[in-house]
């Protein structure tokens, strides 16, 4: 695969996304969406003819990794998704998604009925949402929130916080098939890895930062071995995930969808890890409201959940004894 | 095939050769994953290893001046995962492929690269390290061994140990100090010591493994000519940290795709046995089988960058240590699983099951060294702190 399209390279968007995210510190969900929309980042990976930037989703990783780094108080995965994968059946979503005028969300976990009756749940920021796509038993279905009854839901994330939606019947705006979902669910994963690597590098840093220039015993804490090698693990961990994640972009291989999982995997299995340390790095301060550590780390988990690991681990289980 | 074709293939068109040439021309019991498998004498692994090379497999990245292929680390990269894909015998000359190969690239004279280099490569002289002694470990600038003058050559005087395939080597990469032992690091000189040079003794260490592959070895006044020094006292040593930092990430590039094999070969003769067929089923194992998985996608995420960055002319700075702690740690915890695992087979196991009990005793009680050799875990994570990280030693 060409490491550049069309004069573009995945790097050079890591700059101006990562500005785009701080721009979105202290707005509220519409005004965010607004000013990503204003970068054209929304439509990152969707095709041009309902407004997107028509690049490949590898495009999006950088975007996705600055709003983990940046704790983005705004559905970004899901929109980008939404972007590109409804454009063909459902255009002028797709386009007021991208142009930051209506907002969109997906339940990540259930399955509704095929009449559109059940509970489904882990959307993000669907009290806030104009679209939310829900699962069915072979596809998905784009439903109006004024359908939809949405309610608070147990969330770890209070960034973008997880709601339940309950869906009485009705008509959907479209559906996708089984292959259109499943295509979502797995660039979904490596969006995921990406929003986690975010994160956790971030609270790496943070780590970093604290253990350093905190001094006990007349000395940095960063000075004592133990502590360095505590983050010496958090950054070998750090970097092999970014390392799956690069795979997945660039691997041609036969297994590439287990490239993409195992991108995933190793993310949502290290990152907890790695904010979990940070913590620890921190000390008491590391417990407090105020150190932002813990909202990463909430972040994280919460991924680690909506991507249902330990079940797609399972499934990474099957494919190796399935094979041999 | 023809050499001249040999050397334009590329991508996919090399990989189908490296497949197709090992399925034809791997000799029968090489392969530890097989039911056949008989562990092959020295002899038997000199010849293949010297077909390898004949066939483009080794020496890929090698001037064709000294019997090398010039290929891309892309090459060797494709070459390295068909090699690790099957269970094949490790080289008896990886000393001195992968690590006096490169050193003597990087500081021998014309007339020292024409002579040792493809002596390595057609496996007429196999390599042995003589680093570590008993008294410098993760220490090397520690260590003891002299080098004084005898005229216009060298004569050596020491000990070192841990020195891996001692007994059937013909030379010696070795390290000694030209200096008083107050200069650690300056003074320092590489040597390449005729291993018949009268002297040396080789006494063969016992290993966990009950192998006997390294050994104590001791110099007593050796001599050594002129034409065998590496590079001038100081330059040599500082020639060989830069090559080791790449080696470290270079080296056996095939452990993930070996490590591969491994699995699948655990979860192969699992299927075989009712009791083993029924931990497969277990959720609890399955999730420890799939974390190996992810853990072996890890390994090549470290190992491919690398690759991309050496040829795009990138410095690679310490990744060899991240690549090699993730690689060793992983691949502990597989064997371990492995173990586990195994020993829950039935009481009449069937010969296929007990080879792979065979082999992953082996691969767990061997993996004890990976955390060892080439720099422990602990002096890993201080070159990640202090070289990756940056992090201040502050007072």
């Amino acid at each position: 695969m060409d490491a550049i399209q069309g004069g573009l390279d995945p790097r050079d968007f890591a700059a101006s996304a990562a500005r785009a995210v701080a721009a979105c510190e202290g707005l509220d969900e519409a005004a965010c969406a607004a000013r990503l929309a204003q970068d054209g980042l929304l439509g990152v990976a969707a095709p041009e003819v309902v407004g997107g930037l028509a690049l490949e989703l590898r495009f999006a990783l950088p975007l996705l990794q600055a709003a983990g780094a940046g704790d983005l108080a705004f559905p970004l995965l899901e929109t980008v998704l939404l972007a590109r994968h409804l454009a063909a059946p459902a255009p002028e979503v797709a386009a007021a998604l991208i142009a930051g005028e209506a907002r969109g969300s997906i339940a990540w976990a259930g399955i509704a009925r095929d009449d559109l009756t059940g509970v489904v749940g882990r959307a993000p920021m669907a009290q806030g949402a104009d679209w939310i796509l829900v699962r069915l038993a072979d596809g998905a279905a784009l439903l109006p929130a004024t359908a939809l009854a949405i309610a608070d839901s147990v969330t770890l994330d209070e960034t973008v916080p997880e709601q339940r939606v309950t869906l009485s019947g009705g008509a959907p705006c479209c559906q996708l098939d089984g292959a259109a979902w499943a295509a979502l669910a797995e660039e979904a994963l490596l969006l995921r890895a990406a929003v986690i690597l975010g994160a956790a590098e971030t609270a790496l840093v943070m780590a970093v930062e604290h253990a350093t220039n905190r001094r006990q015993f007349g000395k940095p804490l960063v000075a004592n071995q133990a502590m360095r090698h505590l983050l010496a693990r958090q950054k070998l961990a750090l970097e092999g995930m970014r390392g799956c994640i690069a795979r997945a972009t660039s691997c041609e291989e036969e297994d590439a969808v287990l490239v993409r999982q195992a991108a995933f995997l190793a993310a949502a299995t290290h990152g907890p890890l790695i904010a979990e340390a940070a913590i620890q790095a921190h000390g008491g301060m590391g417990f407090t409201w105020e150190v932002p550590v813990h909202r990463h780390l909430r972040r994280i988990r919460a991924l680690e959940a909506q991507g249902e690991a330990a079940r797609l681990r399972e499934a990474v289980a099957a494919a190796l004894i399935d094979a041999n | 095939m023809m050499d001249g074709a040999l050397h334009d293939l590329t991508g996919e068109a090399f990989r189908a050769h490296a497949r197709h040439w090992l399925a034809a021309n791997v000799p029968p019991g090489f392969l530890a994953d097989q039911p056949d498998y008989a562990p092959p004498a020295l002899a038997q692994c000199l010849a293949w290893e010297a077909a390898m090379h004949r066939a483009g497999l080794a020496g890929i990245t090698w001037p064709r001046a000294y019997g090398g292929h010039g290929r891309t680390l892309r090459e060797h990269l494709i070459a390295n995962q068909e090699i690790g894909r099957l269970a094949l015998p490790e080289s008896v000359n990886s000393i001195g492929k992968e690590l006096a190969g490169p050193i003597i690239l990087a500081i021998g004279t014309e007339a020292q690269k024409r002579r040792y280099l493809p002596a390595i490569l057609e496996m007429r002289e196999i390599w042995c390290q003589g680093f570590s002694e008993p008294e410098a470990g993760s220490d090397l600038a520690a260590l003891r061994t002299r080098a004084v003058r005898d005229g216009d050559g060298w004569r050596i005087t020491g000990q070192k140990i841990w020195t891996s395939g001692a007994a059937k080597s013909q030379r010696c990469l070795l390290l000694a100090r030209t200096g008083p032992l107050e200069d650690r690091h300056k003074g320092l000189a590489l040597f390449a010591v005729p291993m018949d040079s009268p002297g040396i003794r080789v006494r063969p260490i016992r290993q966990i493994n009950d192998k006997e592959s390294f050994a104590e070895v001791f110099f007593d006044a050796v001599p050594v000519a002129p034409e065998d020094a590496l590079g001038a006292p100081d330059e040599g040593w500082n020639a060989a940290i830069r090559v080791l930092a790449i080696e470290r990430a270079t080296n056996r590039m095939y452990r993930a795709w070996r490590f591969e094999n491994e699995l699948r070969h655990l979860v192969s003769a699992c299927r075989q046995d009712p009791a083993l067929a029924a931990l497969l089923q277990d959720g609890a194992w399955r999730q420890r089988l799939a974390a190996t998985r992810v853990d072996i996608e890890m390994v090549k995420g470290h190992v491919e960058p690398v690759v991309e960055a050496l040829l795009a002319g990138e410095p690679i700075g310490a990744r060899g240590s991240l690549m090699k702690l993730h690689w060793s740690e992983a691949h502990q915890r597989f064997a371990a699983l492995a173990l586990e695992m195994l020993a829950l087979a039935s009481p009449d196991a069937t010969p296929a099951v007990t080879a792979a009990q065979k082999r992953f005793q082996d691969i767990y009680l061997s993996a004890r060294a990976e955390t060892i050799y080439a720099g422990t875990t602990e002096i890993q994570l201080a070159i990640i702190a202090d070289r990756v990280l940056q992090l201040p030693r502050g007072k």
